[in-house]
């Protein structure tokens, strides 16, 4: 059970770390060809993040879960 | 093994008798809570009553946190909106911060009477980060939901629904279907968003203690840089979401 509810966790954040890792260096290419749309691009990039971190968020709701609901 | 104490949930200090409420168990991140709400209000009140032209430090301060907010939130949801809804915004944003950095000061978490429970000794704190409380977070991620609820209904009127309702298609059925959904999650990865970054970072900080005491600084620098990203992102989180709602449903 403690090794359930650490690989919940562990491998459910591999996927949302790819994803804002791409984000975020996306974000970073599109500042440095137009500088001036800096605020849309930061607006968009964090919401974009935001989804992606939801999953990972998922994950440690279920890890959360595993660890601290008694089993039926 | 473990010689630090990690509770999930926030511990029950004390009881108290209300008046047509009843009996209210009073948790220690309440209770700070309570306390940081006060210092915060007092501080603020102070700066705002002495307000001048030639502004002191303090005042400086609170003018760059504020025209900091302003302006970020302007370019996300435009100009009135953003005058409008800036004291919810600076009230959740400085209640986050404060409540977040609660929990690094010495003495929060760590100062406590001891108890019997189930037959054990245990240490129960007295203080504990407002936000490192799922109660908080929840309630915080209720506030921000009902406002952007209520701002899609105030500019749509009816017509808000059709973005999850829509029968016009079976495809626009789909797509609202899941747009229900991901308008409920909101709530869920709101709050866990905010309570699972505070209370990994006091995970973190008792068992880097625990194992090399001489390592914490740069993690409690880190827990600082933390507390101020996640009360920013909650509050750019609400307007972009709010900017969402309020934009104009298009006819399919």
């Amino acid at each position: 059970m403690e090794l359930a509810f650490a690989l919940a966790i562990g491998l459910g954040t591999i996927g949302p770390g790819i994803g804002i890792g791409i984000i975020g260096g996306k974000a970073l290419e599109a500042i440095g060809r137009n500088p001036e749309a800096l605020n849309i691009i930061r607006t968009n990039m964090i919401l974009a993040i935001v989804f992606c971190e939801a999953l990972a968020i998922f994950a440690l709701l279920v890890s959360l879960i595993i660890r601290f609901v008694p089993a039926v | 093994m473990s010689d630090f104490h990690i509770s999930i949930v926030a511990e029950e200090i004390t009881k108290l008798n209300l008046p047509l409420i009843g009996e209210v168990s009073v948790t220690n991140s309440m209770f700070t809570g309570w306390i940081v709400t006060i210092v915060v209000s007092l501080i603020l009140l102070s700066i705002v009553s002495t307000l001048q032209k030639k502004p002191n430090w303090a005042q400086n301060m609170y003018e760059s946190i504020y025209l900091f907010l302003y302006n970020t939130v302007k370019d996300v949801i435009g100009v009135n909106l953003a005058e409008k809804l800036l004291p919810l915004f600076l009230t959740i944003f400085l209640f986050i911060l404060f409540g977040s950095w609660a929990g690094l000061l010495p003495g929060v978490g760590t100062l406590g009477f001891s108890q019997i429970e189930h037959g054990k000794q245990v240490s129960v704190p007295i203080f504990r980060a407002v936000t490192a409380d799922i109660n908080t977070a929840i309630a915080l991620a209720l506030i921000a939901f009902l406002v952007i609820e209520y701002y899609g209904f105030k500019e749509n009127g009816l017509g808000y629904l059709k973005k999850f309702f829509n029968f016009s298609s079976p495809v626009n059925f789909i797509v609202g279907f899941f747009e229900l959904i991901s308008e409920l999650m909101r709530l869920i990865t709101f709050s866990f968003r905010l309570f699972g970054n505070i209370f990994a970072g006091e995970v973190i900080l008792s068992v880097i203690m625990s194992l090399a005491a001489f390592l914490v600084l740069p993690f409690l620098a880190f827990e600082v840089f933390v507390g101020l990203i996640q009360a920013f992102v909650f509050v750019m989180l609400t307007a972009a979401f709010i900017n969402l709602a309020v934009e104009k449903q298009e006819h399919h």
